[in-house]
């Protein structure tokens, strides 16, 4: 029997059943408004991308938020980062939401996602680790339990929260965004492929995947345990926290400091996009019309990717930034102009998140990309103090059999 | 004791010395308009004034400038050996030799270049000229028009003054429209296009280059410009009619609201060309709808068109 993601919109299902009967699984109840705020329902939020909709949880850090891979991913490939709209609780999409700067995910969920297996290994590997530069909620993050796979297996009692567009048991659509929770209910999960399990008498709805699975622990705290990401109309699947998650936290580590990090190149783990910062305290060379070079080596990106984004970040200390011509070159000499001696009263120059993908589309990511700047008249010395490269590049090309 | 006269003279000295050396001191401009007017000046006028601030050479440049040579000499020996190496060979050494050069100092790599250019040296590659990404090729019929290629990944400043310089002096047509490409990128040196107007007027004079691809692709460049008169240059050019009814397809299909602004200046856009040209317009635009709705009620239209 196929399983089915529970992604988004999609064509929902109106008609409904009358039963006369009390269902036979438990089935997504709303919430009522005062239990937004409380745990564990206070984690929650709405995850949307341009055409799709699912759920999702702030855990771990106040600028994480977990999902499934399949409500980023589809038959276009992946898509943006999406925007996360906090403990929302209303028929429209309205009040504060976040967009995320990008995502982790298993290396091997594409690959998987596209063969067609019956066996669905890709429910195994369907969860993302988004992140943001701002906080997501002012609070604490939800807790993870990296015991998730085992502990579900123990027969406790979990519940799953989310946002449904429709109740699949019921054959009923759901209108707006409201969070809804499925138990606190005991339930025996089952193994399925990799990190998932399977559960009956559990049931959602689209709408609903990247909603997380909570468990208690010992304080009778609720902790994330995994993450809501298939199901028929009686039976759900979740993607179930294990140690092995830390390889998704350890990669998304460095980019979520005040000042971020080196990239962790992990074989298993791969993003929408990756950082690669740089940090100074160099003087440029004041009145000499040659470029000074501040080369950043790239090479953790497989063969056959081309880039698809390039964004830049800079600051550089200076009284009189019209002195200034920056450039940002990239593999095989493409090159985007950034500041051309502008701004001649202004003083320093501090760009954020300069997207500049256009001069950079489809050329190979790995190789030397250099930032070369010029302080071209004497005095007021300009002074380097970081930049910070964001490359995303295509799926790797198929290498072709031997 | 030391007498007034001899202070005075003393003083007089140490201030000449100071107004000299202040003289000789490259020129802080105040940040006022003046540095802004000064700084935006084409990049034909900026060459003296870049010649007065360059310092010299860094033994890093020079150090660089001697690898050029070195590649240039082992490129050059490499490519005329026996057996000769495969046009795949070629092509993937100089993608690598470019993803080299452009790593190093690009000041340095665009003076090797003027250098190698003037030397007229040069070999056949065998390779089709071929765009690529973003403008640049993916395949050079010879090494001059390789250098070319890489000139206008060098320093964005030097290269289009050096492109200038070989757009007036070479008589091929796929080393002209290379050498444009860096007259053609943004920022610093970029080609005003009323200039390039006149390069492509250069480029259209030439019969004898209406078969080199190169050619072909140069036609591009009115498109590039987008204006009326780039479209009406275009027009008016007697050339291989195929590729003009192409190229003008292409300037409508990427500019409707020039190409009809053109038509209605020219009489040289006219028939078949002009309907296309008219499929092309935006309805959304009401300056592109009444020159439509001019066009359809004109009575003498041809059947054709």
């Amino acid at each position: 029997m196929k399983i089915f993601t529970l992604p988004g919109l999609g064509v929902l299902l109106i008609t409904s059943i009358s039963l006369a009967e009390e269902p036979k699984t438990a089935n997504p109840d709303r919430i009522g408004m005062r239990l937004v705020d409380q745990e564990p329902y206070r984690y929650n939020g709405a995850v949307l991308t341009t055409d799709m909709r699912g759920s999702g949880f702030c855990a771990w850090s106040r600028k994480t938020f977990f999902s499934a891979a399949h409500v980023v991913y589809g038959a276009t490939g992946w898509d943006a980062p999406p925007d996360y709209f906090p403990k929302i609780h209303s028929k429209e999409l309205t009040g504060r939401f976040v967009g995320s700067r990008g995502y982790y995910r298993w290396a091997d969920y594409a690959a998987l996602a596209d063969a067609e297996n019956f066996d669905q290994p890709e429910f195994g590997r369907d969860v993302i680790l988004a992140f943001s530069f701002s906080p997501l909620i002012t609070d604490m993050p939800a807790k993870l339990n990296l015991n998730g796979f085992s502990d579900l297996r123990g027969n406790i009692k979990s519940m799953i929260t989310g946002y449904p567009a429709e109740n699949s048991y019921l054959e009923q659509s759901i209108d707006g965004f409201f969070m809804h929770r499925t138990g606190p209910t005991i339930s025996p999960y089952q193994t399925f492929p990799g990190n998932a399990l399977t559960t009956t008498l559990i049931s959602t709805g689209t709408g609903n995947s990247g909603g997380p699975v909570w468990t208690k622990n010992a304080r009778s705290e609720w902790v994330a345990s995994g993450v809501l990401v298939g199901g028929l109309p009686s039976e759900s699947v979740v993607y179930a926290f294990s140690a092995q998650t830390n390889d998704l936290l350890r990669a998304v580590k460095p980019v979520i400091q005040k000042r971020i990090g080196e990239p962790l190149a992990l074989d298993s783990v791969s993003s929408s996009s990756t950082f690669f910062p740089s940090y100074y305290d160099e003087v440029i060379p004041d009145g000499v019309h040659e470029w000074t070079s501040f080369p950043i080596s790239v090479n953790t990106f497989p063969l056959g990717a081309k880039v698809d984004k390039v964004k830049l970040s800079l600051k550089i200390l200076t009284p009189h930034r019209g002195d200034l011509q920056v450039l940002l070159v990239g593999p095989g000499g493409f090159f985007a102009v950034i500041h051309n001696e502008g701004g001649a009263t202004e003083n320093d120059l501090i760009i954020r998140n300069l997207n500049v993908t256009e001069k950079f589309t489809g050329i190979d990511p790995n190789g030397i990309w250099e930032l070369r700047v010029q302080d071209r008249l004497v005095r007021d010395l300009a002074t380097i103090k970081s930049f910070v490269l964001e490359i995303a590049t295509t799926e790797s090309a198929v290498i072709p059999p031997p | 004791m030391i007498s007034t006269r001899r202070l005075l003279s003393g003083g007089l000295f140490i201030i000449g010395t100071l107004m000299v050396w202040l003289a000789l001191q490259p020129e802080k401009s105040p940040r006022d308009q003046a540095k802004v007017i000064a700084k935006s000046r084409p990049a034909a006028a900026s060459e003296t004034l870049s010649k007065a601030h360059s310092p010299l050479p860094s033994t890093r440049s020079r150090d660089e400038a001697n690898r050029f040579a070195q590649d240039w000499e082992e490129l050059l020996r490499w490519i005329k050996s026996d057996p000769s190496p495969t046009q795949q060979e070629i092509r993937e050494r100089l993608n690598a030799l470019r993803i080299d050069w452009t790593s190093k100092d690009p000041q340095a790599l665009a003076s090797f270049i003027a250098e190698l250019f003037e030397s007229g040296v040069d070999a056949e590659t065998g390779l089709n000229f071929e765009v690529g990404l973003h403008g640049h090729l993916a395949g050079w019929p010879s090494l001059r028009v390789f250098l070319l290629d890489v000139l206008a990944l060098s320093d964005p400043e030097m290269a289009p003054r050096i492109a200038t310089r070989i757009l007036d002096q070479t008589a091929s047509a796929d080393e002209f429209v290379t050498a444009l490409r860096s007259l053609t990128r943004d920022g610093m040196g970029r080609a005003s296009n009323e200039q390039l107007l006149t390069r492509f007027q250069q480029m259209l004079s030439h019969d004898d280059w209406q078969s080199s691809r190169g050619f072909a692709e140069g036609l591009d460049l009115a498109r590039f410009v987008g204006s009326a008169e780039a479209a009406q240059s275009l027009a008016k050019w007697e050339g291989n009619p195929a590729l003009k009814r192409m190229a003008l397809d292409e300037f409508a299909a990427d500019h409707p609201r020039e190409m009809l602004e053109a038509i209605a200046d020219d009489a040289e856009i006219s028939g078949i060309q002009r309907a296309f040209s008219m499929a092309r317009a935006d309805p959304n635009d009401a300056a592109q709808l009444e020159i439509v709705d001019r066009y359809l009620r004109t009575r003498e239209l041809p059947a054709a068109e």
